[in-house]
Order: C-alpha cells, then sequence, then structure tokens
C-alpha cells in the first residue's frame, strides 16, 4: 500500500496517470496576479488616477478626451475627463480585493456556524436555521445588500458594506456546510464518539470540523468571487465605497464621477456613455479576471476534495492523506538546507518590510487599506504639532476659547484664519445637505464637531423669518432653531459654547441645544456682518452705522459709531484682548474708545486696508498690497512684500500670516474689477508663489491649515462657485472644485481632512475626505 | 399531489403578502430617516400628510388595496398602472431570455456529456468557467463595445446593429436578452452535462446499448429524462441571479422594467447620474414592487416542484412529500 494512501491499489495508482488540476494551477497564477496588483498597483502606475487632462498633444495635434488605447501616457486611454484608465484600474484593485476578502471571511464564518448548528440539531433551533438557510438563498443577494445599503447608508462607512453583502450571501456556504455535517453525523465515528459519552460540543469540535475545514480554502474561494460580482453589481448601480464629485463634462452638462479609485466606483461613473464603453469593459474585464482566478481555484479544490474516495478514513484524513507526504518532503528539505532557507526567508521580509515603508512613504494617498467614507466620529480641534514641524518652521497658534474647531468667520477671535490641523486633500463630496431658505454667512464648527449654520427664509406671508441650523458631522440635521429676525452674517461660538447670530436689529443668543437664551436689541436695523466673541467673552458686531460689543448676559457693553462706510464685514480682535478692530479702525475693548493704532505706518496715498493678527497673534497693518508688521507704537517695521511690479496694478483685498511666519495675500486688478491673485510670501518678505482665479468674484480665504495649504472659496462672475487649495511650493492649485449649485457662495468653514461650504440657496456642502 | 399543490398554492399569496408587508415596513421607517438629507423626498412627505403611525399607514394602504387601489405618485401617476407596465416589460424579458437559454443550455449540456468518460467536455467546462466569471453588465458592456466597434468599421453607415437603449418588442430585445441569458445557459448546460455524464455511466444505459439503441436515442430518451429533475432544480434555482441580473440589465440598457424601477426605488438620485426618482422609498410603491419580486420567485418555485414530481416518479411516493430546498 502507498503511504497514506491505504484505500487505493498500488498498481492502479501506478499505472494511472496522474492528472493535472489544471483549474487549481492557472486559478492560483491569476490570484497571484490579482494579490500583486493589489500590493504594487499603485507604484506601478504611471499617472495620479485622479488628475483631470482635459487636453494633451498628441503628433503636433491638440486632441480632447476621451483618449483611445495605446495614446502615449495612455495605455488604455481614459475616461471623458481625461483620467488615465490604467492607472485607475491598478489603483483600484487594492480596495477591491480588501473588501471582498472581508466580506467573505464573514460570510464563511456565518456560514460555518449557522451550516453546523442547522446540520447537527434537529430540535427548534437546527430547525430555525434551516428556515434562515431557505429564507436566505431565497433572496438574490444583490437585492438584499441593496435594501441593507439603503437602509443603513454609509455612516457606518465600509461595515455598511460588509452588513450589506454579508446579509444573506452566507446562505450557501451553510448549505454545504449543513449537508457535510449531517454526512458526518450518519458516521460510526460519531456514534462512537457518543456511545463513549462525548457532549455534543465535543463532536462537533472534534469530528465534524476537522471534515469541514478542508473545505474553507474552497468555500473562501467561491465567496470572494461572488462577493467581487455583486460589489460590482453594486457599483454598477451606485453604490459604492468613497464619495463622488460633480464634474462640468459638457455646458450645462455635469457629471457624478468618482475620486478614489475602486472598481465599484469605476463602473458606477463610466457606464453612463454607451456610445464609449471601452471605460467600462476595462474595468468589467478586471472584475471578470478576479471572479475567473477565485472561480478557477475553487473549483480545482473542489475537484481535489471530491476525487473518489475509499475507507473509512473520512474526507480530512484522506485529503491530509494526499499532504503529508509532500509536508514531510518539505521538512527533510529545510532541514537539509537550512542555512540557505533561512537566509532567503531573511531576504523575503526584508523585502516586504522595504516595499511597505516605500509605499508608505510615498503619501497618504499610497496607504494600504478600504477609503471609508463618513463616519460619525469627529476629531478633536487641536494644534496638529506634527503637521506644524512638517512645515519646516515653528510654528505657533493662539488657543481659541472653547477648544472650538472653527468658532466664527475667521476662525478665532482674531480672525488668523489659521489652523492647526490638515484640510481636505480631495475634493470628494462627502455629503450635501438642503434646508428650506437661503444661508447666509458660513458655518462654525464647535469642538464636537457639530456645525451651526444660519439661514434667512420668506414665509408664505412675504416675511422673512431666520433659523439657526445644528448639522452632525454626516450631515444630518439635529435641530432648527427660529431666531426673532433674519441673521446678517456667520455665527460665532463663545467658549461655554453659546452661539451668537447678529439678526437684523440686534444679537440673539442660543444655546447648544437650540433654545434661544436671550436677545439683543439694537436701534439700527439692517445688514451688518458676523459675530466675534472675544477672549472676555464679549461679543462684537458691526451694525449698520456702529460697532457695539454686548457682554454674555446680554446687556449692553458699548457701542460706538462708524460713519461713512457701509461695507460689511467681522470685527477681530488683539492677542491680549485689549483692542478690537474694524478694517482699518482699532477700539478700545473696554469702552469702544477709537484708537489712533495703525495709522500713519505706511507712506501718505497708500490706504491702510485693515489689522492683521497673525497665527501667533502678531499684529500686522495690510496696506493695499504690502504687510507691515508692527512691532511698538511708532515704529514702523519690515515691509513684509509679497507683490513686486504687480502692485501698481492689483488691489488688496485680505492678507494674513501663516503659523510659521509667512504671508498670504488677495488682491484684485484694479483695472478689470473681476478675478483674483492669491499670493504667498516667504518668511523673509519674498514671493513664493502666485495664483490666478479668474472670473472670481466676492471671494474669501476660508483658512490655512498647519501644511501652509491656503483654501479660497468665490464666486464667479459667468460660472459656479469654487474653491481652491493653494499652497507656497508651486504656482498651481493642488486642487480646484466648480460647485454646480444655483446659489451663490456665501460662506466656509474647515475642520480636519473637511471644508464645509455653504450656499444662499439652502445648500451646505462637506468636501473632503472621510471623518 | 393534489394536496402538495393546494399547500403549495396556499403560500403563494401569503409570501406576497409578507414580502408587501415587510416592503411598506421598511420603506415607511427608512424615508423619514432619509428625507433629512435629500430634498426630492423631504419635499414629498412635506407634501402629503404623515399618518400618526405605520400601523395606521399600512392600514390605510391595505384598504385601498382591497379597493383595488395603489394609489398615485405625485406626478400622477398611477402605481398599478405603471407596475403593471414594468411588470410586463420584466416578464417579458425573463421569458425570453429562459426560452433561450433553457433549450440552448439543454442542447450544449447533452452534447457535452461524454459516454467514457467521467466528466463533461472540456470545451464546455472552459465554456462554463468563463461564463459563470462574466457578470450580466460586463455581457452587456461587450455587446455594446461590439456594436460600437461595427458602427466604427463600417464608418457610421447604417448606424449601430441594434440599439444600444429604450424599450421594445423588436430589435431593442437582443441586447438585454444577450446579457441576461449568458450565465443561466452555461449553469443550465454544465449541470446537465455533468448529470448526464454520471447518468450514461449507470448499467441500465450499458443495457439499452446492448439491446442495440442508438447512442443518441439512449442520451435523449433514456438517461436525459432522468436528469430533467435535478436541471428543472437548477433552472428555478438559477432564477434567482437571473431576477439580480435582470435589475443590472434594465439598468444598462434603460429597459423599463421591474429591476429599474427598483433600482430608482431604492437608490437616491445623487449617488447616480439619474434625475431624482419619484419612487424613492416611496411606500405604496416599493411594497408592490418587492410583492411583485417574491411572486416570481414563488410561483417560480411553485412550477419547478410541480415540475420535478412530474418528471420523477420516486418523489411522488414519497411519504412526507418534502423536496430538496429549491
Amino acid at each position: 500500500m502507498s503511504r497514506g494512501d491505504p484505500g487505493r491499489d498500488a498498481a492502479t495508482r501506478a499505472t494511472r496517470p496522474r492528472r493535472v488540476n489544471w483549474p487549481l494551477w492557472l486559478g492560483s497564477a491569476l490570484i497571484t496576479v490579482v494579490v500583486f496588483l493589489a500590493v504594487a498597483g499603485p507604484s506601478l502606475a504611471p499617472n495620479d488616477p485622479r488628475e483631470h487632462h482635459l487636453i494633451i498633444q498628441v503628433d503636433g495635434k491638440w486632441v480632447t478626451p476621451p483618449y483611445p488605447a495605446f495614446t502615449p501616457g495612455y495605455l488604455l486611454g481614459s475616461d471623458t475627463l481625461g483620467r488615465d484608465l490604467f492607472s485607475w484600474l491598478l489603483w483600484s484593485v487594492r480596495p477591491t480585493i480588501i473588501l471582498v476578502v472581508v466580506v467573505a471571511a464573514v460570510r464563511m464564518v456565518l456560514g460555518i456556524v449557522v451550516g453546523i448548528r442547522a446540520g447537527w440539531s434537529d430540535r427548534f433551533l437546527g430547525r430555525l436555521c434551516d428556515c434562515l438557510i431557505t429564507a436566505a438563498l431565497s433572496v438574490p443577494t444583490l437585492i438584499a445588500a441593496l435594501i441593507v445599503i439603503t437602509a443603513v447608508g454609509f455612516r457606518f462607512g465600509v461595515w455598511s458594506f460588509v452588513a450589506g453583502l454579508a446579509v444573506t450571501g452566507w446562505a450557501e456556504t451553510a448549505q454545504l456546510v449543513r449537508e457535510r455535517t449531517r454526512t458526518v453525523k450518519a458516521q460510526e465515528a460519531v456514534e462512537a464518539a457518543r456511545a463513549l459519552g462525548a457532549s455534543g460540543a465535543q463532536i462537533v469540535v472534534l469530528h465534524i470540523l476537522p471534515q469541514v475545514m478542508p473545505m474553507i480554502w474552497m468555500l473562501l474561494a467561491f465567496e470572494v468571487s461572488h462577493a467581487v460580482v455583486t460589489t460590482a453589481g453594486l457599483g454598477f448601480l451606485g453604490y459604492y465605497l468613497g464619495g463622488p464629485i460633480f464634474a462640468e463634462v459638457d455646458d450645462f452638462v455635469y457629471r457624478r464621477i468618482s475620486e478614489m479609485p475602486e472598481l465599484g466606483q469605476m463602473l458606477a461613473t463610466v457606464w453612463m456613455v454607451l456610445d464609449e464603453p471601452w471605460a467600462m469593459v476595462a474595468a468589467g474585464s478586471v472584475v471578470f479576471l478576479i471572479v475567473l482566478a477565485f472561480n478557477l481555484v475553487g473549483e480545482g479544490l473542489q475537484a481535489r476534495l471530491t476525487r473518489t474516495l475509499g475507507g473509512s478514513r473520512g474526507l480530512y484524513l484522506r485529503a491530509a492523506g494526499d499532504w503529508i507526504p509532500r509536508v514531510e518532503d518539505a521538512a527533510g528539505l529545510v532541514r537539509r538546507h537550512w542555512g540557505r532557507v533561512a537566509i532567503m526567508g531573511l531576504v523575503l521580509v526584508a523585502a516586504g518590510v522595504s516595499a511597505v515603508s516605500w509605499q508608505a512613504r510615498r503619501g497618504p494617498d499610497a496607504g494600504v487599506g478600504i477609503p471609508a467614507p463618513a463616519t460619525g466620529v469627529g476629531a478633536p480641534a487641536g494644534a496638529d504639532e506634527s503637521a506644524a514641524a512638517a512645515v519646516g518652521g515653528v510654528a505657533r497658534w493662539l488657543e481659541v476659547p472653547g477648544g472650538h474647531i472653527w468658532a466664527n468667520e475667521g476662525h478665532d477671535p482674531w480672525r488668523t484664519r489659521c489652523v492647526g490641523f490638515s484640510g481636505p486633500v480631495t475634493t470628494t463630496v462627502q455629503w450635501s445637505a438642503e434646508v428650506d431658505g437661503a444661508f447666509v454667512g458660513g458655518p462654525v464648527v464647535d469642538a464636537q464637531g457639530v456645525i451651526y449654520q444660519a439661514a434667512s427664509a420668506l414665509a408664505e406671508s412675504g416675511e422673512r423669518s431666520g433659523r439657526l441650523y445644528a448639522f452632525g458631522d454626516d450631515g444630518r440635521v439635529w435641530w432648527e432653531a427660529a431666531l426673532p429676525a433674519p441673521p446678517t452674517g456667520t455665527p460665532a461660538l463663545a467658549g461655554d459654547a453659546t452661539i451668537y447670530v447678529v439678526i437684523d436689529g440686534g444679537l440673539v443668543a442660543v444655546t447648544p441645544d437650540g433654545q434661544v437664551r436671550w436677545q439683543f436689541a439694537s436701534d439700527d436695523a439692517g445688514a451688518a456682518g458676523g459675530a466675534l466673541v472675544g477672549p472676555s467673552g464679549d461679543v462684537y458686531y458691526k451694525s449698520p452705522g456702529s460697532l457695539v460689543a454686548v457682554h454674555p448676559d446680554g446687556s449692553l457693553g458699548w457701542k460706538t459709531p462708524i460713519t461713512g462706510t457701509a461695507m460689511v464685514d467681522t470685527p477681530r480682535v488683539s492677542a491680549d484682548g485689549q483692542t478690537v478692530y474694524w478694517r482699518n479702525l482699532a477700539f478700545d475693548a473696554a469702552d469702544g474708545s477709537p484708537t489712533s493704532a495703525g495709522l500713519g505706518l505706511a507712506p501718505q496715498g497708500i490706504p491702510l486696508v485693515q489689522a492683521v493678527v497673525a497665527c501667533d497673534g502678531q499684529l500686522y497693518w495690510q496696506y493695499d498690497v504690502w504687510l507691515l508688521r508692527d512691532v511698538g507704537e511708532g515704529v514702523t517695521l519690515e515691509e513684509v512684500t509679497v507683490v513686486n511690479w504687480e502692485a501698481y496694478t492689483w488691489e488688496g483685498l485680505d492678507a494674513g500670516i501663516s503659523a510659521d511666519g509667512r504671508p498670504w495675500l488677495i488682491a484684485r486688478p484694479t483695472t478689470v474689477g473681476m478675478g483674483r491673485g492669491f499670493y504667498w510670501g516667504t518668511a523673509e518678505g519674498e514671493l513664493s508663489s502666485k495664483l490666478s482665479v479668474p472670473y472670481a468674484d466676492s471671494g474669501q480665504v476660508v483658512g490655512v491649515d498647519a501644511g501652509n495649504i491656503a483654501y479660497f472659496c468665490s464666486n464667479s462672475f459667468d460660472t459656479a462657485p469654487s474653491c481652491v487649495a493653494f499652497g507656497p511650493e508651486q504656482n498651481r492649485a493642488i486642487w480646484r472644485i466648480q460647485f454646480r449649485r444655483n446659489g451663490n457662495f456665501t460662506g466656509a468653514a474647515l475642520a480636519p481632512g473637511r471644508l464645509y461650504a455653504a450656499f444662499d440657496d439652502g445648500t451646505l456642502i462637506a468636501l473632503g475626505d472621510p471623518l | 399531489m393534489a394536496r402538495y399543490i393546494t399547500r403549495r398554492l396556499l403560500m403563494i399569496p401569503l409570501g406576497i403578502a409578507l414580502a408587501v408587508t415587510l416592503a411598506y415596513a421598511y420603506a415607511y421607517v427608512v424615508q423619514w430617516d432619509y428625507a433629512s438629507r435629500y430634498p426630492e423626498l423631504r419635499n414629498r412627505l412635506a407634501a402629503s400628510e404623515r399618518p400618526s403611525s405605520l400601523v395606521e399607514a399600512y392600514g390605510t394602504y391595505v384598504q385601498g388595496l382591497l379597493r383595488l387601489d395603489m394609489g398615485t405618485l405625485r406626478s400622477g401617476a398611477s402605481i398599478a398602472q405603471t407596475l403593471r407596465q414594468a411588470l410586463g416589460a420584466s416578464l417579458g424579458l425573463l421569458s425570453i431570455a429562459l426560452l433561450v437559454s433553457i433549450p440552448l443550455g439543454l442542447g450544449l449540456g447533452i452534447a457535452a456529456a461524454r459516454w467514457s468518460r467521467l466528466r463533461p467536455a472540456g470545451w464546455l467546462t472552459a465554456l462554463s468557467t468563463l461564463g459563470l466569471a462574466m457578470p450580466s453588465f460586463y455581457v452587456g458592456s461587450l455587446l455594446i463595445l461590439l456594436s460600437v466597434a461595427y458602427a466604427f468599421v463600417r464608418k457610421g453607415s447604417g448606424g449601430l446593429p441594434f440599439p444600444l437603449t429604450g424599450f421594445g418588442w423588436d430589435r431593442h430585445l437582443v441586447f438585454p436578452v444577450l446579457a441576461l441569458m449568458a450565465r443561466p445557459t452555461v449553469q443550465t448546460a454544465q449541470v446537465t452535462a455533468t448529470l448526464l455524464t454520471g447518468e450514461l455511466q449507470k448499467p441500465y444505459v450499458v443495457a439499452a446499448r446492448s439491446l442495440g439503441h442508438g447512442r443518441g436515442t439512449v442520451k435523449r430518451r433514456h438517461a436525459f429524462r432522468n436528469v430533467l429533475a435535478p436541471v428543472a432544480l437548477t433552472i428555478a434555482t438559477s432564477l434567482r441571479t437571473l431576477v439580480a441580473d435582470l435589475i443590472l440589465v434594465e439598468w444598462l440598457f434603460f429597459w423599463p422594467g421591474i429591476g429599474r424601477f427598483l433600482a430608482s426605488a431604492l437608490i437616491p438620485a445623487d449617488k447616480t447620474n439619474m434625475a431624482s426618482s419619484p419612487y424613492l422609498l416611496e411606500p405604496s410603491f416599493l411594497a408592490p414592487l418587492l410583492g411583485a419580486v417574491a411572486a416570481i420567485f414563488l410561483i417560480a418555485d411553485f412550477i419547478a416542484s410541480v415540475l420535478v414530481r412530474t418528471l420523477d416518479p420516486r418523489l411522488r411516493v414519497t411519504a412526507k412529500e418534502e423536496l430538496p430546498d429549491v
């Protein structure tokens, strides 16, 4: 008898030709390719898959997308936005594989547990499991997944997908395991074990599981292939990991596209153009190859396991009998050449560690993992020192009272616009919320990540009213509070989380749970601006004719007339809280009396635009396109120039200083009136980079993050509102997004990895990275 | 047999009622959660009077059903009429796909069954492996690609050979049917070939051959009849996958069937490139839709069960009259 093969005649075995398990070998080879692509795909991609190339030059001619296959730089061509399909496919394999393996593992575990229970027990629980299997088998996995994911939404990220895909997908595994359990249960060995007093659990563990486990790899292979098909189907219908943006693809035509590579996302957004099916075929082919690979492996393993078996040794031992001689041969080989094996092992481990660390060093997009959609957990508002250190300078931020992420229009009581965290890396729209009415000003974000936004609405009677909304970081409305009058600007958060809203004719204090605490009425109605809470807790705002200070209890602090200007702007305070600045005017915070700070510092004829407080509290004065650092009374010091010859044709609108001392400036051309120029300078006052935002109108610099990325949002004369992210290192935007809205941009706020933008059509959009 | 048929027939309306009830409850609960984030849903709910509870809403709905009134959508379209048209479109597509795939699958299976081997012909194994790995939308995309390539080669003269989208009981059927029938065909063929190959090794087949019957006669008339019952069960089982594929195929080719409406009723507009759907999570629409899907399964399961018992006399005399799960 052959060793490990007692049930078969040796002569027969010797004469029968050994059959090659082609499905197993071919499937294993394909899976090796798939795994290699999942690990190394992003490194092999020649282009950034999210980069749009709307026009390129080929053989001296300008061509627009979609680029056909074999265009230089585009091996498989591109989609209608010029995104390289080949790079996209290479990036998309990894998150898809990770997701389907997780889903398959969950299904396997559920299937084995339910299947063993159904096959072992004839009582109530066993029959219940039988019914569950029958019920789950009768519902198509795709429909069940649609129902579950629609109900759960994306609040649980990738686990929503796992739940949807696994809710019925385990049934086929359970059916097979049930049948196998019943077969083993009828064996004599089990009967003998029972007679010897073994409990049910012992029999399951010692007899049934060992005979079920050899099926694991086969079942896993089939489960993975089923999960890939269902995931691709869900993606095709529109459910996939990550989020979309809307991109303009033609005049007045916009299309929802994906920005995070994943196979389901690719299918969701490329199938619309039916007369350009190449992208869909490419993505579908990758799905087909992955499914084929796992199906082949499953079939090969199934063939191996179900080969004609004789004797009573059971499936596990019979299968093990084929493998045992091979394992023993391999063990002997290792013993004889242990030195070479050890060296090869060390080389493989070192290569693997190097590859993983090289991947990690390439940046956040090269990390392993699934880009999960938004979840319900916010992030703390504290400064990210590591991000600041990466900038290279010594960064300091003033501490925001209450630790709020975004306390008012300018982030903090000094309106520095400096944040100690990183802003959004991508332009993925995580969610958009709509309300009846028009948002006024921008949102504010408290320390827990709750977003507050004021809106005005027109009642049926024609009367205008005001509302304050509280949104969760997943876009759900937590509460809305009625305001006595329409708001006029961005709210402000105090250290105790009270929300102050300037309304037409006064100021309102609202508690964090939406109750109006008090209303302060002033005698001048009209457009005013946003509120600002100083370090002392007093609230400052500009009414049509005055600068007003209100105590936290709602009583008037002081009111100083400001005449000759109808400009609407939010005040700021000095670092020590002693002075309140409104544009180019300064007032004593205690009594509102005007001071002459800032005047006369620059040569005559150059307009003083405003006081600017840097991230570290240092005071600057913006004179047109120049910034002057104020280091004491009567001393003019250190001109910080970021604009050179263009200074004579540009008008400075706004400026700031980043955490490491770099100045930035927003200016507009004096002759044309529309368009904006964004300038970054070095800490030594030299021009660092410049970005043009043509046709921009009424924009604002939302903020500057810890990596010195400035976020600028604006309306436009002839196109939709847009936002850009711009850093000091290069003369082009890091990203740019246009919002296809009917309304105008009214304000925005930064949060870790997020930008919240509000529009006067009642829309609040959360842009950026998943939480 | 009559008792069995009666019992199974009674289960059909019960199953449909259960599906309608669960679907209504699901849509009712989920739609309010969605209302805070989707303006089209919020507007629709704001325009309607909200019942005080799910039970009250469902009671009103059932009363309407008993009057044969399924209600109307905000657009004024009758839900019953919309569903009737959609069901007709889907059943037509399914029926044609099955009418083509079943004979083709059986024929391929019979051709691939081998006399002296333990496995079917290798060409069918390869074909079925490739076919089962192809999702229906991928088959559809390949057909579209071929169609576009054909038009490109002919430099646009004559247009596309078959329409890519739209509804019609004419050439519009070609691509949806081909995309839908690919997997069930290879599945039926593989199962038929495997079972038939095993059947051809049995002693009675050897006896029939020794009595002078031809190979074809033995294969088709004797052996094939004995595998019809499990093949019928396989076809009924594949119907589940077919209905899931129906959603994808109708979505791809803009076929206005229940699959497309089901996707519109479950997927918000901002997840697709479509306009916002008036059917999104509408309970009075989703409930009969899922009820129709459940009806397809239950009726197909019933037909398969009866067919299996008719084809296999051994099952008719089984004491407990239990069949393997479909």
